[in-house]
């Protein structure tokens, strides 16, 4: 799904981390205490996140990948991003793609519905609409790490596409185009969603797009799948809380 | 309720789990009747196949009758006794819509796990790893179906429990490889493997208007099966060279058709066969494949191959032979849904009579020994089944 388009993940467009130890780490033996915690830490989110089985836990364990590499290579492009301010301008973009068996009228009534969001994003987004042209986010990532914004409507065309941007003020300046296009031989839809995210300076922004720039892609493939069989289906399929021999005899 | 569970590489255990219910709706939960074991369960069993849970409800191949309707089901209802494909289908997506059923794009909740292995998920499958969407699995007292309209298919009347529980699976599977070779009159197919699946293969190339069908396995009373319920010639590889036996039993062609019906634990007698073997128990390599290498190399020049044993990640197999002799290549997991009323008619007229697969019926209790039986086939074992 992910698009060809896309020539770079994230983390090849953040520079690479300098060895200046921050202040807090300081006193550790160059670190190496930190890094072993990095690991554990990483380690047991990983496996955590992998076990909930969730898009939260999926979350998770993107984090917990971040931190055994960091912890391994003593690099961590999250302190360095606090530390250190990305040249400006520079921009994390990713696109995904999925075609959905339905006219793009449909599907675009389908994405401006309100509560549809939410509904794919679940447990790891809190969407709520302010009116048809504003919508306030909260993603709850990990390490109790929270971000809020406005994101405001400031394109709309039906049947075509649909551009979002987060408010001014809000600390992520992330930027979603959705295009809606007919496929070939009346397969449906082709739906493209892109997710641009311009780092600032503030040291607060550099981390949310670190916390965002581990999962976009993976935030992206599941909204667009999740989206799709909602619309063909009428249900995103699950798993949850099903019979296993784990917990009390079920899946959270 | 009760349930089998994998709970690490050949440690199945029976245990307590809590009862499914109605989580989307065009589900439906069904009261197992039947359940039955099936070779590629042994692939994860043996740890050769990735992404099990310890805890995981296992099985794949069953029927049962409905107790319970989500909201939007219309066409089953409590009551009905039905029989579900292996693999869990929509019903409305673009590969539904072309028969392709086990390509469904919407019922996989673990897409992410698998699009890095095969570039696109697939359909999600009853108790088959999380790759395959970690649904729970059929051997329990009760099992969710999810798009219960499509997948639920009515138990024509005076057809016995071991003469539908096959058609699960080992039927539709068996089908649909000998419907993938396009047999004209003429044909001779050989088929590699006789268990269910490769026995249905070969009773249902006969279906198809085969002329001979050639069965290949090393275990006696199995190729004895394919001669006695089947009508097909039959050669253990053990005793002779197979490629050279199936040239000279075809006045030097080779077989129209190649169905292999073993997969990636296949066993051999060759040097490929220790090669694999050693790399597999290494784990270097996740699949073995004499009978996939010997199927590629028997096949008459542009002649078709039909692959229905599953494979993980198997990369060495001669390209060069496909290639220059022409060869076409058909293979899916089954889809079911496409095969199955076919098959339930044919069984309701008494063409077609799987029963005789079910060599061993148990309690759900006596699960993991029957398993113990299945895989190392003994006691003549070609299907355990379990009745909840």
């Amino acid at each position: 799904m992910q698009s060809p388009r896309v020539a770079q993940q994230p983390e090849a467009r953040i520079k690479p981390a300098t060895t200046t130890p921050l202040s807090w780490r300081a006193g550790l033996e160059d670190g190496r205490l930190w890094r072993a915690g990095a690991i554990l830490l990483g380690g047991a989110l990983l496996t955590g996140g992998l076990r909930r089985r969730s898009f939260g836990g999926l979350v998770l364990a993107f984090a917990g990948e971040e931190l055994i590499r960091q912890g391994v290579s003593g690099k961590s492009y999250l302190f360095q991003a606090v530390s250190e301010r990305l040249k400006p301008g520079e921009v994390v973009e990713i696109a995904s793609a999925v075609t959905i068996g339905k006219s793009a009228d449909e599907v675009y009534r389908r994405w401006r519905k309100p509560g549809t969001m939410q509904q794919i994003l679940g447990g790891v987004v809190t969407v709520t609409e302010l009116d048809g042209n504003r919508a306030h986010w909260r993603l709850n990532g990990p390490l109790d790490t929270r971000l809020e914004w406005d994101m405001a409507l400031v394109e709309d065309r039906p049947g075509e596409r649909v551009r979002w941007k987060a408010s001014s003020e809000a600390r992520v300046p992330v930027e979603a185009l959705v295009e809606f296009r007919a496929a070939p031989a009346n397969q449906g839809t082709e739906v493209l969603l892109r997710l641009t995210m311009a780092p600032p300076g503030a040291a607060i922004a550099q981390q949310v797009v670190k916390v965002l720039g581990v999962v976009p892609s993976a935030i992206e493939g599941k909204v667009l799948r999740r989206f799709k069989s909602l619309v063909e289906t009428g249900e995103i399929p699950t798993t949850r809380r099903q019979p296993a021999c784990r917990g009390d005899g079920r899946d959270e | 309720m009760r349930a089998l569970c994998w709970h690490g590489v050949n440690d199945l255990r029976v245990g307590r789990v809590a009862d499914p219910e109605i989580l989307n709706p065009h589900d439906v939960i069904l009261r197992v009747t039947m359940s039955a074991t099936c070779g590629s369960d042994l692939h994860f069993i043996d740890g050769f196949l990735p992404t099990m849970r310890e805890g995981d409800v296992i099985g794949h191949e069953f029927m049962g009758e409905v107790v319970e309707t989500g909201p939007e089901v219309r066409k089953v209802k409590k009551g009905d006794r039905v029989v579900v494909p292996s693999c869990i289908a929509c019903g409305g997506c673009w590969y539904c819509e072309h028969d392709l059923f086990s390509l469904c794009d919407n019922t996989n909740p673990r897409w992410e796990l698998q699009e890095p292995l095969l570039g696109y998920p697939t359909a999600g499958i009853f108790g088959y790893t999380h790759a395959f969407g970690g649904y729970a699995g059929s051997h329990a007292e009760y099992v969710r179906v999810p798009f219960a309209d499509n997948g639920c298919f009515k138990v024509p009347e005076g057809l016995r429990d071991d003469q539908v529980i096959f058609i699960s699976d080992a039927v539709p599977t068996g089908y649909m490889g000998a419907d993938f070779c396009n047999i004209q009159p003429g044909d001779v197919v050989a088929v590699w493997g006789c268990g269910g699946v490769g026995l249905m293969a070969q009773k249902s190339a006969f279906l198809l208007g085969a002329e001979r069908v050639i069965a290949i396995d090393r275990f006696p009373e199995r190729l004895r099966l394919a001669r006695e319920q089947i009508g097909a010639e039959t050669l253990n590889y053990e005793e002779v060279d197979v490629v050279e036996a199936l040239r000279e039993m075809t006045g030097g062609r080779g077989p129209d058709a190649c169905i292999d019906a073993v997969g990636m634990e296949a066993h051999g007698t060759t040097l490929d066969y220790t090669v694999d073997r050693v790399k597999q128990a290494l784990h270097v390599v996740t699949d073995r494949g004499p009978a996939l290498r010997q199927a590629i190399l028997a096949c008459r020049k542009g002649g078709t191959l039909s692959v229905l044993g599953v494979y993980g990640v198997m990369d060495t197999f001669p390209m060069g032979a496909l290639m220059n002799k022409g060869l076409t290549v058909r293979t899916a997991q089954q889809h079911g849904h496409h095969y199955v009323p076919r098959l339930l008619e044919l069984a309701a007229e008494g063409k077609l009579d799987s029963s005789f697969l079910l060599t061993h019926r148990l309690s759900l209790d006596e699960a993991p020994h029957g398993y113990d039986l299945f895989k190392h086939k003994e006691d003549g074992c070609v299907r355990a089944v379990f009745v909840p």
